[in-house]
């Protein structure tokens, strides 16, 4: 690997002073997982590595005044499963950070890191984009807010332009009646990528579902949200056979997923079905949190 | 003192029961401290870190090396391709295989030049500026193909090959590694199978598995005058020893391996690959040299479990007695032969397929077949695994076409007066509840295996009247090799454990082993251990001056019968909507002998029953066109903790083994029946038979539903 | 704007480790594994799979377990290391965790063993008496292949104090 030079910027105005200066011979390194990795294996190398943990106003996880969440971009995945603040106001947050790779990962891995890497397969974009999540992007121009169900593009690409950084992400505040579940596919080792994971928030009132949110990890070349599949749930019954049956089979149509180790093609999106059927069972029969 | 048939001398009873205190590893404070040295811990003063480049076709004349931007890099101080080693062929039994590849290359990830440098990211660095041209030829991949008319023919000096021992045995075609023929002639086969009521036969397939130790290959060398040093992972030392000096042309005596600790092994470190690269290395620059895998190539250039596909025929009565069998076993053999240990260049294992019965008339053909791809090598039972898988999911299928109690059918056909047999086979069957409704059945496999055998000696010391030294070649790749000499000595001297101390010497300081491996270090250095002891004990009363010793080198024939019989049994729950195995529980019973180290029997056991977990649900090296594609253990997976079920070990102390107080081999014996139990136990939960392992879901889930439809 | 620019870190590293303020003159690309195995001569640490999924190389940074060989050696900067080398007591006698895996054979190569004796002393700080679905959890990013880690369990539930009953692997007497 390249001996890259190593920078410790202790604001984001001194960041972006380096990304400008150096441009697209530098990367940004927050936790490591994934930027350690390929540059060891040299399918990355850069000239020059801004380290993010020093810029105190990255990191940090709030309770926003309205009843969200403020997740800076280097938060670890570790402290957003553990926090009581995320249990108590996104549970499906944490439950999904529970099932990113092993407790050693999740304590170096950050969120902002799992997002920008893009990599399909990542445990967190599904849950954020069912939170209907943004992300708050600065850069020379200014602040930018896009939604995480906007931010990925394709395969390790994001709308993310390489001045700019991304700062934290929102969690609005959750609608009366919401409750989100996550369900990762491992038929293989409780540490591998899943085969396909889905996240699915549902609001429901009056015992009728109002809003439905479905994501999906390992579908395709994205994180994917599947909006066909949400309208087919509106309106419905929570946990009805007929309509998760359909929503399920929407999902399916959905993804176009690789042939990989983890499954065929064709296997993951019977699986994504199978899967949202069974997580769109489950939180039809759970109560609201 | 020799002997080649080993008496077996008598204890008394107090000093066997010390055996059944459970024992504290002698190194085990030097592991959980980290104070243990590994290979790769070592580092003598002036080392140079070795890189290596491995080739990126499966099979091409090389055209042109260029090196010159890897030597200009600072820090560089070696540079070498296969003509400046020259025509150097290296391998366990067989040389075929080049220290760097000359002008062809034969697999994906073959050497085919090294680099010696200051610093790891020199040499890392080094190895990507050289500049290789290749000549693309025809491949072949698949060994039935590699033996039809017009197949590339991948060694086509390979009558010109020696062996570590001198010629080779012609073979017949170019493409055929190894052959081998066994059981009664094809005329009293077929006759045996007229007498058949039923005459069923299978086609089972196998992957390519990697022994997936979480130490990858390594090696240091480096020169003091003519003495060639070596500490490396192999876990035969003095194997390794043999092999660099047939390779290399250095005098064996000149020669000292120094390996200690091994991080793992499961029949993996037995074959050496870098460390004749590093002896070129360390020749060239005069200084030591050390080369540590990096687990893509691991995954890439080393040896795995061979792939196989057999074909197994059994003839049997309407009443269940099997009459005849045969198996037609082809095993993947890869670019090179190098990394099997036998004169015979096959996995003997192959023969197992039936191998816990009584059948009157038996044959086997097993072959290895050269291909365009990772050399096949050995791993925790080798060829046996294959043939266990087929052949007790056979002997389930055979039940079912019988309408048999599985169970009923392998009692029917144990060997005769072999009560051990039929108790392994009930105490497994007796834990298992009868199948609780459809996706939930319970599966069993039986299996039989013999111990290794071969060469090794020790010395037995007394340093005064009560305090002992025990000095053994023998690595330990983990499996406790120290500590069982140790109790072995102390319950021989009568003496209590702690009065020994059992030290690993070099190959220049020790007597000849022949390695860990093939579960016969017990048997082998047990035995030594227990002769020179017993001696030893003898002569103490006499003794006025000190120090006392005997020394002791057995050799167990090749082909002594030692057999053990084990057995597998799960309880597993299919779900039919992913096809998701799940084991829910599961037991072993192994025929143990006499147990010399509890904790690490049990350890055995629990582990190779990890072990065939893995091999039965999830492990598939994948190599498409050559390509192995997993690049780390991020894709080839080995089971973790929370994938663990429950399980019971039980062990039945028989005392008839032929290893130090009646000690049998169990090194092999926890993962062999997992696949086949679990194939058995899938049949019965939801009547889906599969023939391929690994046991995915996706398998099953196909096996139900039909192909999933693509987009 | 470029004034604000600060210089790339060239300046000496300093960090702790083991409880010992060291000062690292190196590349702060460097992943710390290497540093600490080449440079400290602290081999307790092993490389494995290199890419953070074996668990070899488990270290705790302030207190947190960590892949050193995803660590570059610059984040470490002003930080506290330690390693299976600094778990033991100042006279060399073995932590509660070591000696309880020492007893019940939690190892069999030992190559795993550090990285299992650091994640299980980084679970019981955070959780003293876990159950051993909890302790199989939290260990699942340490892969052992020898032992099935069954004796893992019992080992870090022995360090515990908490009761194997009802651990995965159980032999009827």
């Amino acid at each position: 690997m390249l001996l890259f030079d190593y920078h410790r910027p202790t604001t984001v105005a001194e960041t972006a002073a380096l990304m400008a200066e150096l441009g697209e011979d530098a990367e940004l390194l927050a936790g490591g997982t994934s930027l350690m990795n390929l540059a060891r294996l040299g399918l990355a190398e850069p000239a020059h590595v801004i380290a993010l943990a020093d810029v105190g106003e990255l990191g940090g996880l709030d309770a926003t005044p309205d009843g969200g969440l403020q997740l800076g971009a280097t938060t670890t995945i570790r402290h957003v499963e553990t926090s009581p603040l995320v249990r108590g106001r996104a549970p499906g947050l944490a439950e999904a950070c529970g099932h990113v790779a092993t407790v050693r990962i999740r304590n170096q891995a950050t969120v902002g890191g799992s997002l920008v890497h893009a990599d399909p397969n990542q445990d967190l974009p599904p849950m954020l984009m069912v939170h209907d999540a943004l992300a708050r992007i600065t850069g020379p121009n200014g602040d930018r807010s896009v939604p995480v169900a906007e931010l990925f593009l394709g395969f390790f690409e994001t709308v993310v332009q390489p001045e700019e950084i991304l700062h934290s992400i929102v969690v609005p505040p959750p609608a009366r009646g919401f409750r989100a579940g996550y369900l990762k596919f491992l038929p293989r080792t409780k540490d591998d990528y899943s085969t396909v994971a889905v996240a699915v928030g549902l609001t429901a009132e009056e015992g009728r579902v109002t809003a439905a949110r479905i994501a999906v990890a390992g579908g395709g070349s994205t994180p994917l949200r599947c909006t066909a599949a949400e309208r087919a749930l509106v309106g419905t019954i929570p946990g009805e056979a007929t309509a998760l049956a359909e929503a399920a089979a929407l999902v399916r149509e959905a993804l176009d997923p690789i042939s990989d180790a983890r499954g065929s093609s064709g296997y993951k999106r019977e699986m994504a079905r199978v899967c949202t059927t069974r997580l769109l069972r489950r939180l039809g029969t759970e109560d609201a949190g | 003192m020799t002997l080649d048939q080993t008496p077996m001398p008598a204890h008394a009873a107090e000093d066997v029961a010390m055996f059944a205190r459970p024992e504290v590893r002698h190194e085990g404070a030097l592991k959980v401290t980290g104070a243990a040295r590994y290979t790769g811990d070592h580092h003598p003063a002036g080392m140079l870190y070795a890189a290596c480049l491995g080739s990126p076709v499966a099979h091409a004349r090389i055209t042109s090396i260029d090196t010159s931007a890897a030597e200009e890099l600072p820090g560089v101080v070696a540079v070498l391709t296969g003509h400046d080693v020259g025509h150097v062929l290296f391998g366990r039994h067989l040389r075929d295989m080049p220290v760097l590849a000359r002008d062809r290359v034969l697999f994906i990830g073959q050497r085919v030049a090294a680099v010696a440098a200051e610093t790891r990211e020199a040499a890392e660095e080094a190895v990507r500026l050289i500049e290789v041209d290749y000549d693309d030829l025809p491949a072949v991949f698949d060994p039935r193909e590699a033996l039809t008319d017009g197949a590339a023919v991948l060694h086509p000096d390979a009558a010109s090959y020696g062996t570590i021992k001198g010629a080779r045995t012609p073979v017949g075609h170019p493409n055929v590694q190894g052959e081998l023929v066994h059981g009664c002639s094809e005329a009293e086969l077929e006759e045996a199978f007229a007498a058949a009521d039923l005459v069923v036969e299978h086609t089972f397939r196998t992957p390519r598995q990697h022994q997936g130790f979480i130490e990858p290959h390594g090696a240091i060398v480096w020169f003091e005058g003519e003495i060639c040093h070596v500490v490396s992972t192999n876990k035969a030392p003095f194997g390794l020893r043999q092999q660099l000096a047939a390779a290399t042309g250095h005098p064996e005596d000149r020669i000292v391996v120094h390996n200690r600790f091994i991080g793992g092994d499961f029949g993996g470190k037995g074959f050496s690959v870098d460390e004749f690269v590093c002896f070129y290395l360390a020749r060239k620059t005069g200084r030591p040299v050390r080369s540590v895998m990096s687990y893509v190539e691991e995954l890439s250039a080393t040896a795995p479990r061979h792939a196989a596909e057999l074909v197994l025929r059994t003839g049997v009565r309407r009443d269940g007695t099997f009459v005849a069998h045969s198996a037609d076993v082809v095993f993947d053999g890869g670019a090179f032969a190098g990394a099997k240990a036998n004169a015979d260049l096959i996995l003997h294992g192959g023969f197992d397929t039936m191998s816990a019965y009584d059948v009157p008339a038996m044959r086997h053909r097993v072959r290895t077949i050269y291909t365009n791809a990772l050399p096949g090598g050995h791993m925790r039972a080798p060829g046996e695994v294959q043939a266990v898988f087929a052949g007790e999911s056979h002997v389930d299928l055979i039940a079912g076409e019988l309408g048999l109690d599985p169970v009923d059918l392998r009692r029917r056909n144990l060997p005769p007066r072999c009560p051990l047999a039929a108790e392994v086979l009930d105490r497994a069957a007796a834990v298992l509840p009868r199948p609780a409704g459809r996706g939930r059945g319970t599966g069993l496999a039986l299996y039989r295996r013999q111990g290794g055998t071969g060469k090794g000696g020790v010395v037995v010391r007394a340093l005064g009247p009560d305090r002992f030294e025990v000095v053994t070649g023998s690595a330990d790749q983990g499996s406790g090799t120290v500590t069982m000499i140790a109790r072995v000595a102390a319950a021989a001297l009568g003496v209590a454990e702690d009065r020994i101390e059992v030290v690993q010497r070099s190959t220049a300081d020790a007597l000849y082993d022949a390695g860990a491996g093939a579960s016969r270090v017990t048997r082998v250095l047990g035995d030594a251990t227990n002769v020179a002891a017993t001696e030893l004990r003898g002569r103490l009363a006499t003794a006025t001056e000190f120090p006392v010793e005997v020394a002791c080198v057995v050799e167990a024939p090749r082909g002594e019968d030692n057999p053990a019989f084990g057995a597998c049994a799960v309880e597993v729950t299919v779900d039919e909507l992913t096809g998701e195995i799940r084991v829910e529980r599961a037991v072993l019973v192994a025929d143990s002998g006499t147990v010399i180290n509890p904790i690490a029997h049990r350890g055995q056991l629990e582990g190779g029953f990890a072990f065939g977990l893995g091999a039965a649900l999830m492990e598939e090296l994948l190599v498409e066109e050559g390509q192995v594609l997993a690049g780390s253990l991020g894709d080839y997976k080995l089971p973790t903790a929370p994938d663990m079920p429950p399980l019971e070990i039980v062990t039945i102390a028989s005392g008839q083994g032929l290893g130090p107080f009646g000690a049998k081999p169990v090194g092999e014996f926890g993962n062999l029946g997992v696949p086949p139990a679990i194939a058995n136990a899938v049949e019965r939960a939801i009547g889906v038979r599969l023939m391929v392992l690994p046991l995915t879901a996706e398998a099953v889930w196909t096996a139900l539903h039909g192909s999933p439809s693509e987009h | 704007m470029a004034s604000a620019t600060p210089r790339p870190v060239r300046d000496a590293i300093q960090v702790t480790v083991n409880g010992q303020a060291r000062s690292l003159r190196t590349p702060p690309a460097r992943p710390l594994l290497d540093v600490l195995r080449d440079d400290l001569e602290l081999t307790g640490t092993k490389e494995g799979c290199s890419v953070g999924v074996c668990g070899a190389c488990s270290i705790l940074v302030d207190g947190r377990l960590m892949s050193a060989c995803l660590v570059p050696v610059g984040m470490v900067a002003g930080r506290e290391v330690t390693t299976v080398e600094g778990l033991a007591g100042p006279d060399g006698e073995l932590s509660r965790v070591q000696r309880a895996f020492l007893e019940c054979s939690g190892f069999q190569c030992g190559i795993c063993t550090p990285g299992q004796v650091v994640a299980a002393t980084a679970l019981l700080a955070e959780n003293p008496s876990p159950t051993a679905d909890e302790v199989r959890e939290y260990m699942t990013g340490n892969l052992c292949r020898c032992t099935g880690y069954y004796s893992i369990v019992r080992a870090v539930l022995s360090a515990a104090g908490t009761s194997a009953t009802g651990d995965a692997a159980k032999e009827p007497a």
